[in-house]
């Protein structure tokens, strides 16, 4: 797996993260060396299933009840920016 | 040239709790931001409940609607979507891998059904967000790109918007039926058009962009595959920012969510439950009952209203109860804005108010006069409305005579007109004594007292 | 003033004069800690915990409080609501005093990755205390609280409680609600508690462990719990636990297995040669989840004061192992590399859940060191991230096949205490309790 900086760049834009140049360097030696020890899973029979779930079991259905919000005032409370009690958000998220 | 057409139907179903949580489901006329919690609203340490029955109850119907067939005893995942967006209160939306597959509805190939829960309304002008709507359970319906025309689409949407509010699966609510749409012409590259928020604006999404292409092939301008934005006021579409739309969700199942399973057993109640389509429903009341195809047609409109003529038809004769049903009752509904399911009748209720009027006691005006009273009060016997409004038929023959002298009296004009020869000019004196009567007479009576009167 | 009263004061004082040293906690709850004494000497109900002194990871949610996760993104947060494990602590007569601190997001094995403060080891001010769950450890070890609450998600509780000298317990995934717990890795992550004895942890299990419905992963779990267990279960040491262990717990660990055989337990030497993947396949898993548990980070609920973009918000108050985590998860989560990685690993999770299922199905117990290394300097393991996963290696396997473990302390070497790990087959947490306090019996340096 050959990992450079513009792999890591790629992470970084994709996970809409910004880092620095010093941290684009800093993470290319260690994900390469990551990637060098972790790649030893493909040794670990992939022939069987993925373990999804691990709780086990199928989901139980959950009958149409309602419940009060009574978090809704303090949830809202902690929006960045509103107006009365509608979330403002920027323009773009990026 | 060739069109091709497929549709991504998203609808709100019919549950009072959201799909992951014990929220109220109304965003329309609740206050913003009220109906919502930790697991709704994102909030650090929040985590899915078990999945809504009803919601997986109403999905697995819609499936069955249209003919789409599960993987019985098999686990169906649900899986996180990844995407930044403020309507998205986790970054990412909890969406299920296909429910049921490969059906076929109004001649179009449905490739599958699965549920996934709706984000909050984002209204991008002020950039306001309200969550009351994130967590709300979704069915979505993607189908085979079978349709050819923007009319197809129409008639295709007019047809499950039927079925859908026939069998109650759909919740009563701004912005319950949403089509994202996909549309190619002559085997060129295939254009996504998203943000069509009602059905009604898929026909006008669909007639833009069409020509939009075929202007754009004419002009020896190649088709580029991308998503674009359909703006309801401008009529047309606009091409989305590159950076709006993600190229990778990164699905991933959600560890947090156990898969949900479908039984031999389920599945066979849920068949039952849609067994009868409103069309073929329709069919058979026509051939049953021997009533015009048209009028069964009308009767499906609700299967409430359908299942009120079959329970009470019996007492009556078929045609006639099925034209009153579809004429003054179905009519006084629309007048009203009303479903006959919202309107608090029931088939004894209209079944009574029908035989008072089949039987003679009270006449078609005073029939209408006590439908109106009905739909205010949910209780009262028809036939006491009746007599405490004072609209039964009345045999006071001195009471008519005086109303009828009344009306002559008072209409020199119309009186004169009629003995001219003017027929319409009866009607407005009969139209007249009606009033005056409030109804307790009907039409022929009068006019018969009325050329008594006026020779 | 009564005895809880005064019992609460006298601890809140301790730890306004000690805790400068140790850097445990991250807010005191004082005002509501002294009221809940105050209601107990009034006569309300003790419950089972009898107005303990108890102290919460900051990762667990306390309404009205600050959440802070030990990040800056979370800086300006407080929670909306009471995690389960809160309410139940509340319900049964326990005082919670204040919120500890904690590696950033629970990443990491030593808590210096918090934005929020520094904890010290209490054994040792030079040391690490372990972590992520540092705060919980410290505070314990320390006496500022008789029981902490942590998390631990492939050693966050066992490994600090090795450290500090403490009982530390990790119970069968699903048993706790995790309903009010930040998420790590949601596969992984278990509440559970720490205390200066096993009695102690067991009695705090008891109290939060139980189904649920706001977390669905505890709905195979029964209402309440049995902790009871009478008998000599039989335990197997895997040999893969001592690879590489330093030496001087090692020698720890083989007279704790002399006494042991001394006492009648039938002791047998296994090996399970699929922990050699448990690192990659720990790492991997954690890697996906906890990039996808970070998504909800786009700077417009959580308090924060929208300046920048998302981007720069995110780069901003991220940490560097956070940053890591996010971006190696999004990585192998991609269409591209999803199958090759991600895929990969949920399969090779289900081979070495199986491989350890199956030891356990021979066997009652495992057991083994709980860390292979002594603490070490604050500062020391910064440089290295790889370094700092492989320390986890004895603690992961037990989050990876959802199975209960347990540490508790035996003998010294120098300042330290090192914890020996008990770990069982799932819902087997009566068992591991059983042998920990066997343990704790025959230590001879117990305090």
């Amino acid at each position: 797996m050959k990992i450079d900086k513009d792999l890591v760049r790629k992470m970084a834009e994709l996970s809409k993260v910004r880092l620095s140049e010093a941290e684009v360097s800093r993470l290319e030696t260690e994900f390469s060396a990551m990637f060098d020890y972790f790649s030893s899973i493909s040794d670990l029979g992939s022939g069987g299933e993925p373990l999804f779930y691990v709780a086990g079991g199928s989901g139980k259905r959950r009958d149409d009840r309602l419940k009060d919000c009574k978090e809704a005032d303090a949830i809202v409370s902690q929006f960045a920016r509103k107006e009365g009690r509608l979330l403002v958000a920027p323009k773009s998220m990026d | 040239m060739e069109v091709m057409i497929g549709l991504e139907i998203h609808v709100q179903l019919n549950t009072d709790a959201k799909l992951f949580c014990t929220c109220k489901t109304d965003y329309g006329s609740a206050q913003p931001n009220s109906n919502i919690c930790p697991i709704c609203a994102g909030q650090p340490g929040g985590k899915p409940m078990a999945v809504n029955g009803r919601a997986i109850r109403n999905a697995l119907k819609i499936a069955a609607m249209v003919g789409a067939k599960p993987e019985l005893e098999k686990p169906v995942f649900v899986q996180r979507k990844h995407y930044f967006y403020p309507d998205l209160p986790s970054g990412y939306q909890r969406t299920s891998k296909p429910l049921a597959k490969s059906g076929r509805f109004n001649g179009i190939g449905i490739w599958e059904v699965h549920f996934e829960e709706d984000p909050g309304r984002y209204e991008l002008k002020e950039g306001f967000v309200d969550y009351n709507r994130s967590g709300i359970p979704l069915a979505e319906i993607v189908t085979a790109p079978d349709m050819r025309s923007p009319q197809d689409a129409r008639d295709f949407l007019g047809k499950l918007e039927h079925y859908l509010r026939y069998f109650d699966l759909i919740k009563d609510e701004v912005g319950n039926m949403r089509a994202d749409s996909n549309v190619s012409i002559n085997g060129g590259a295939r254009v996504e058009i998203k943000n069509i928020n009602s059905f009604s604006n898929v026909f006008d999404a669909l007639s833009f962009e069409i020509k939009r292409q075929q202007t754009q092939v004419e002009q020896g301008m190649p088709i580029v595959q991308e998503t674009r934005h359909f703006d309801e006021n401008s009529g047309i579409t606009v091409r989305m920012r590159k950076k709006e739309t993600a190229d990778d969700y990164r699905y991933v199942p959600d560890p947090d969510i156990p898969p949900v399973m479908i039984s031999k057993e389920e599945w066979h109640d849920v068949e039952k439950e849609v067994a009868e389509l409103p069309d073929a429903r329709a069919e058979r009341l026509a051939e049953q009952y021997k009533i015009n195809k048209d009028d069964a047609s009308v009767l499906v409109i609700e299967k409430e209203f359908a299942d009120a003529y079959e329970s009470a038809v019996g007492k009556f004769e078929a045609q006639r109860f099925a034209n009153w049903m579809r004429g003054p009752l179905r009519r006084q509904l629309n007048y009203q804005n009303l479903s006959f399911r919202k309107s608090g009748l029931t088939a004894e209720r209209i079944s009574e108010l029908y035989g008072l009027f089949s039987s003679g006691s009270i006449t078609d005006k005073a029939s209408d006069q006590i439908l109106i009273k009905m739909l205010g009060d949910v209780k009262t016997k028809p036939s006491e409305i009746a007599k405490s409004s004072g609209l039964m038929k009345s045999a006071d023959s001195a009471a008519l005579k005086d109303a009828c002298m009344k009306a002559v009296k008072e209409n020199e004009k119309a009186v004169s007109d009629f003995k001219a020869g003017n027929q319409k000019s009866l009607f407005f004196l009969v139209g007249k004594v009606m009033q005056e009567t409030k109804g307790t007479f009907d039409a022929k009576e009068i006019a018969e007292t009325l050329k008594g009167i006026i020779g | 003033m009564g005895t809880h009263t005064q019992r609460i004061s006298s601890l809140l004082e301790k730890i306004k004069a000690e805790d400068k040293g140790v850097g445990a906690f991250i807010e005191l709850y004082e005002k509501e800690a002294l009221a809940r004494a105050q209601e107990l000497d009034s006569g309300r109900e003790p419950g089972r915990l009898e107005g303990k002194a108890i102290a919460i990871k900051n990762n667990i949610a306390r309404k009205g409080k600050r959440l802070t996760c030990g990040s800056k993104m979370l800086e300006r947060y407080t929670a909306p609501y009471d995690a389960a494990v809160v309410e139940r602590i509340e319900a049964e007569g326990g005082i919670i005093i204040g919120s500890v601190n904690l590696d950033e997001f629970a990443c990491g094995s030593d808590t210096t990755s918090s934005a929020i403060m520094r904890t010290k080891n209490p054994l040792d001010h030079d040391y690490v205390p372990g972590g992520s769950s540092g705060g919980s450890a410290a505070s314990v070890a320390a006496g500022f609280a008789d029981i902490a609450l942590g998390s631990d998600t492939g050693g966050s509780i066992r490994c600090p409680a090795s450290f500090c000298g403490v009982v530390g317990m990790k119970p069968t995934y699903g048993l706790v609600p995790r309903y009010g717990l930040s998420d790590m890795a949601m596969s992984l992550d278990q509440i559970g508690p720490l205390a200066r004895n096993v009695a102690d942890a067991k009695l705090m299990l008891s109290v939060i462990a139980g189904s649920d419905e706001r977390d669905q992963t505890t709905s195979s779990s029964p209402k309440a719990v049995d902790l009871t267990f009478k008998g000599k279960p039989s335990i197997a040491i895997p040999k893969e636990f001592l690879e590489g262990a330093d030496e001087r717990i090692a020698s720890c660990f083989h007279s704790l297995v002399e006494k042991l055989r001394g006492e009648g337990y039938k002791v047998s030497e296994i090996s399970i040669p699929e922990l050699e993947h448990a690192i990659p396949i720990y790492y991997l898993t954690v890697f996906a989840e906890f990039s996808s548990a970070m998504q909800k980070y786009d700077g417009l609920r959580y308090g924060e004061i929208l300046e920048e973009g998302v981007s720069e918000l995110r780069g901003d108050r991220f940490g560097l192992e956070v940053k890591r985590r996010v971006l190696l998860g999004t990585f192998i989560t991609t269409k591209e590399y999803q199958d090759a990685w991600y895929g990969k690993t949920l399969k090779a999770r289900a081979v070495l859940k199986k491989a350890v299922d199956t030891a356990l199905s021979k066997h009652d117990l495992l057991l083994g060191p709980t860390m292979g290394v002594l603490p070490w300097k604050i500062g020391e393991k910064m440089s290295n991230p790889l370094e700092m996963y492989l320390a986890d290696i004895l603690t992961v396997p037990a989050n990876l096949a959802g199975i209960p473990a347990g540490s508790v302390p035996f003998g010294k070497v120098g300042k330290f205490r090192p914890g020996m790990q008990v770990l069982g087959g799932r819902y087997s947490d009566a068992k591991v309790f059983a042998l920990m306090e066997e343990i704790e019996r025959l230590d001879a340096w117990k305090s």
